[in-house]
């Protein structure tokens, strides 16, 4: 099952970074978010709402529409599951991929905020920039998972980033809400709030399974 | 001895609400050979594909696909068969080693044995100059050779192949034929070929079933196919063949009908028999015979004869 999910992954990985039409192309394109993030977060007063919360919803909901109803709208999708991978490879493959894609760029964000941080000498601790790495890895889990449901029925592209687009407003206010609340509440905190959005990811992604049937998938 | 069955679907049915997609569906494919499944659009064809590789769950009735109940063990039967569906499912944005490579991944192919069985299918199909190019840039003809490829990557016991040479000019269509053809029968595949193209099933096919409103028709070899639809006829030549011979041939019992002119005539029979006692007729009336020659319905006519068959029996008394 691994192996499956390893080279689904692998597959949507190397997609997401064509999609622009070459590599190099693909790696420009995910530095610019991660220059404008970056200086967004190095630069970012204490007390506003913390951008690296959206971070990982922005980047993540940005491709994951891609998933399934990208498969299905270039008839892909048929000869996909006519494969041996089981459904639960298929899902894990793309969640692990555009985690893999969105959690990069959220990292590399974090890291040239960290450092615009320390250039201008804002407010932005080595313990909150670790915070952040874990947070940004269980938000972008947690995104992929909703981003993965949604696209599973959905008959576009379009259509899935459209609900998604919906989905994303009760997302970034959890996600900004927990970071928020981390910050002020410590490391325990911190620790609660992760397990708690890890568990929601958890969920999201059993009821994907529970709803992957590849009839319907074909059928729909 | 029997040969082995590769394929065997028993009473098989799909429904989708009131739509009965698949109706009934009993036959067997054996091993090695390709057959074809022939049938208008909407027929049932694809269902029967779906059913078959364990994509759908019929309403009732079971199948096998080398010897494995789909049913059960739908993975197991993924695992042995190969598939180019109606779009050749490959990856636009990746390159032709890629989606190959992607592929051989997912069926667990060893990394070398993957690799020189991908150089393989490449150099096979003409594709190895074109094996960085991005899919995405590539004619039909290409995409299909390459999802052919795909489909044999793994060396599958069975291979479906819905409508491979659809919307494909000629020249590519003759080859792509030409690729299946020798391959399958280099490799021991055993095919289950899709088509509306009855030229391309009565070359391949060692075996057809005619399918419409998804329900079999008609089973057999392409010949007994041909000689079990339509009516056998004789094409006569000559002269002498005018208004007077034609009325002796339509006294005639075994004659259903009679056309043409002085110099040609087709009699269609009502069932095959010797064409002595009619070209006798013929020569006593004074006919000057130059040649006649026995023709049995193409398979397009037998494909048509028992459509319109099915239509009639369909039709509201």
């Amino acid at each position: 099952m691994i192996h499956d999910a390893e080279t689904v992954a692998w597959k949507d990985l190397r997609e997401l970074l064509l999609r622009r039409g070459s590599l190099r192309r693909g790696v420009v394109g995910g530095l610019i978010p991660v220059l404008v993030f970056g200086l967004g977060l190095g630069v970012q007063p204490r007390g506003a709402f913390p951008i690296v919360a959206f971070l990982p919803v922005i980047l993540v909901s940005g491709v994951v529409a891609d998933g399934f109803a990208g498969e299905r709208e270039r008839h892909t999708l048929e000869t996909l599951l006519a494969t041996p991978a089981s459904d639960r490879a298929l899902l894990l493959g793309k969640v692990v991929a555009y985690v893999g894609y969105g959690w990069s760029l959220c990292l590399g964000s974090i890291a040239v905020g960290a450092l615009i941080a320390a250039a201008v000498g804002a407010d932005y601790a080595p313990e909150l920039v670790a915070f952040d790495c874990a947070f940004t890895s269980v938000v972008s889990v947690l995104t992929a998972a909703l981003g993965v449901l949604v696209s599973l029925r959905a008959e576009t592209v379009r259509a899935a980033a459209r609900t998604l687009g919906l989905l994303n407003i009760p997302l970034l206010l959890v996600a900004g809400a927990a970071r928020a609340a981390t910050v002020d509440a410590g490391v325990v905190g911190g620790a609660v709030s992760l397990v708690v959005l890890g568990g929601l990811a958890g969920v999201l992604f059993t009821v994907a399974e529970g709803r992957f049937r590849r009839g319907r998938l074909l059928l729909d | 001895m029997t040969a082995p069955v590769a394929i065997r679907a028993s009473a098989l049915r799909k429904q989708f609400g009131d739509l009965i997609a698949v109706d009934n569906l009993t036959l067997e494919v054996p091993a090695g050979t390709i057959f074809g499944f022939l049938g208008p659009n909407g027929a049932g064809k694809t269902t029967t594909i779906r059913l078959l590789l364990g994509l759908l769950e019929p309403t009732a009735g079971r199948a096998e696909v080398a010897g494995i109940d789909v049913g059960r063990r739908g993975t197991d039967v993924r695992r042995r068969v190969g598939v180019l569906l109606e779009y050749s499912g490959l990856y636009e944005r990746l390159s032709a080693y890629d989606n190959l490579e992607f592929y051989g991944r997912l069926w667990h192919m060893a990394a070398s044995a993957r690799r020189a069985r991908i150089d393989e299918l490449l150099h096979h199909f003409g594709l190895a100059d074109r094996r960085d190019d991005v899919v995405g840039s590539w004619s039909r003809g290409m995409r299909q050779k390459l999802g052919l490829a795909r489909a044999l990557l793994h060396g599958p016991e069975v291979l479906f192949l819905d409508e491979p040479t659809a919307g494909l000019d000629p020249v590519a269509a003759v080859a792509l034929r030409e690729d299946l053809e020798r391959l399958t029968h280099e490799e021991d595949h055993t095919v289950f070929l899709t088509t509306h193209n009855l030229d391309e099933a009565q070359r391949l096919c060692q075996g057809l079933a005619v399918i419409d409103r998804g329900r079999i028709l008609a089973t057999g070899d392409p010949e007994s196919l041909r000689a079990g639809q339509g009516r056998p006829g004789l094409v006569v030549t000559g002269s002498g063949l005018g208004d007077d011979a034609q009325a002796r041939l339509r006294a005639r019992p075994e004659v259903a009908s009679v056309h043409g002119g002085d110099h040609r005539l087709e009699i269609e029979l009502r069932q095959a028999s010797s064409s002595a006692p009619l070209v006798r007729l013929l020569v006593e009336g004074g006919a000057d015979i130059e040649e006649v020659q026995k023709t049995t319905p193409t398979l397009e006519e037998a494909f048509l004869h028992l459509l319109n068959a099915e239509e009639q029996q369909a039709q509201p008394t």
